[in-house]
């Protein structure tokens, strides 16, 4: 490691080496080895910046903030749970509404108007049948 | 809020630029990925103890950037719901949960402080200094305030960068990913507080 990187490490990350990239601290502390004097030099002037800046504490946070987000969060899973509750019996809904719905559609359409399709060409006594859907033709077989 | 972190399934983002150094951190040996699978399953116990890990350093970050505690305890409030409702979607490997953790919470402060601006509220005015050596703990108050000040009057992305380097302990790519930026970036940011800060409090001496 160059002084100058020590350095530029140095002011970025503070004095405690530490505190560096894991990537470089090895390479520091060899270079802090190698020249102590000078590494210590280019600590010196960050270590009393850091213990200046960890005079700012600030409090933890109240007891009771944690236990309103977890009521908070509990209350809300309810409503989401119930609000699934209701999309689910609304779509069961929906799906059988809309099946009755199609299978009239199919009935009115695929049942010709008048009467059920002709299978058959003859009556069970022999007699041709009569051209279907037409009722009134039915009398004449008889 | 506007970027989007990263962690969450289909949601990737720039956590890493090209031509950074790679982390020391590994994503894959996350260590909240157990408990955010519990919370998935919607396991109160499980919310409740990472709430204990970490809503004091989410509410630090948020007090830190904030100074107003009423606005730090809603910033707090709001990224534990989030990871409350998102935890089912969670996928380890993308980005490390503490990391996206500050980024969602530096996104909320950086709500809050637009709408502060927006609603042209001032700032609360600096208290003033109590008399020097009254006693002790007064003026441990009184040097703790000059760098809450010293570090308020840094530009916004310096004291961003210093809060999460400094007060949070992020490694310098997690804090380069919980700001969008390349540690590269970062370095310079941290380097110009730094100098910024000596000059104004060099004379706080240990």
């Amino acid at each position: 490691m160059t002084p100058e990187r020590f350095a530029a490490l140095a002011a970025a990350y503070g004095g405690a080496i530490d505190r560096w990239p894991a990537d470089e601290r090895d390479a520091a502390r060899a270079f802090r080895e190698a020249d102590p004097a000078a590494a210590d030099a280019i600590l010196a002037a960050e270590v009393v910046l850091d213990a200046a800046l960890a005079r700012w504490a600030v409090p933890a946070p109240g007891a009771a903030l944690a236990g309103r987000i977890a009521r908070d969060a509990a209350r809300r899973r309810a409503v989401w749970r119930r609000g699934r509750l209701w999309l689910a019996g609304l779509g069961l809904a929906g799906a059988l509404a809309s099946g009755g719905a199609i299978g009239a559609v199919l009935v009115a359409r695929l049942v010709p108007a008048g009467g059920a399709a002709c299978s058959q060409s003859l009556t069970v006594l022999g007699a041709p049948v009569p051209s279907c859907g037409n009722a009134a033709n039915w009398s004449d077989t008889l | 809020m506007g970027r989007m972190p990263t962690g969450w399934a289909g949601r990737r983002g720039n956590q890493r630029k090209a031509g950074t150094r790679e982390d020391m951190t590994d994503p894959d040996g996350d260590p909240d990925a157990d408990l955010l699978a519990r919370i998935g399953m919607g396991e109160e116990a499980a919310f409740r103890t990472l709430m204990a890990h970490k809503l004091p350093r989410v509410h630090g970050l948020a007090l830190r950037l904030l100074r107003d505690s009423a606005l730090a305890d809603d910033v707090a409030q709001e990224v534990f719901l989030r990871v409350w409702r998102q935890a089912r979607a969670w996928r380890p490997g993308a980005a490390r949960f503490d990391t996206w953790l500050h980024r969602v919470a530096l996104n909320l402060c950086l709500d809050r402080l637009r709408r502060r601006r927006e609603v042209a509220v001032a700032e609360p005015p600096d208290q003033v200094d109590p008399a020097p050596g009254a006693d002790f703990m007064l003026a441990r108050d009184a040097e703790a305030r000059r760098v809450e000040r010293a570090v308020a009057a840094l530009p916004a992305r310096q004291r961003e960068a210093l809060v999460m380097q400094v007060y949070q302990g992020l490694s310098n790519i997690e804090a380069a990913a919980a700001l969008g930026i390349s540690v590269e970036a970062l370095e310079s940011l941290l380097a110009r507080a730094r100098r910024a800060l000596r000059q104004q409090l060099e004379d706080l001496r240990p």
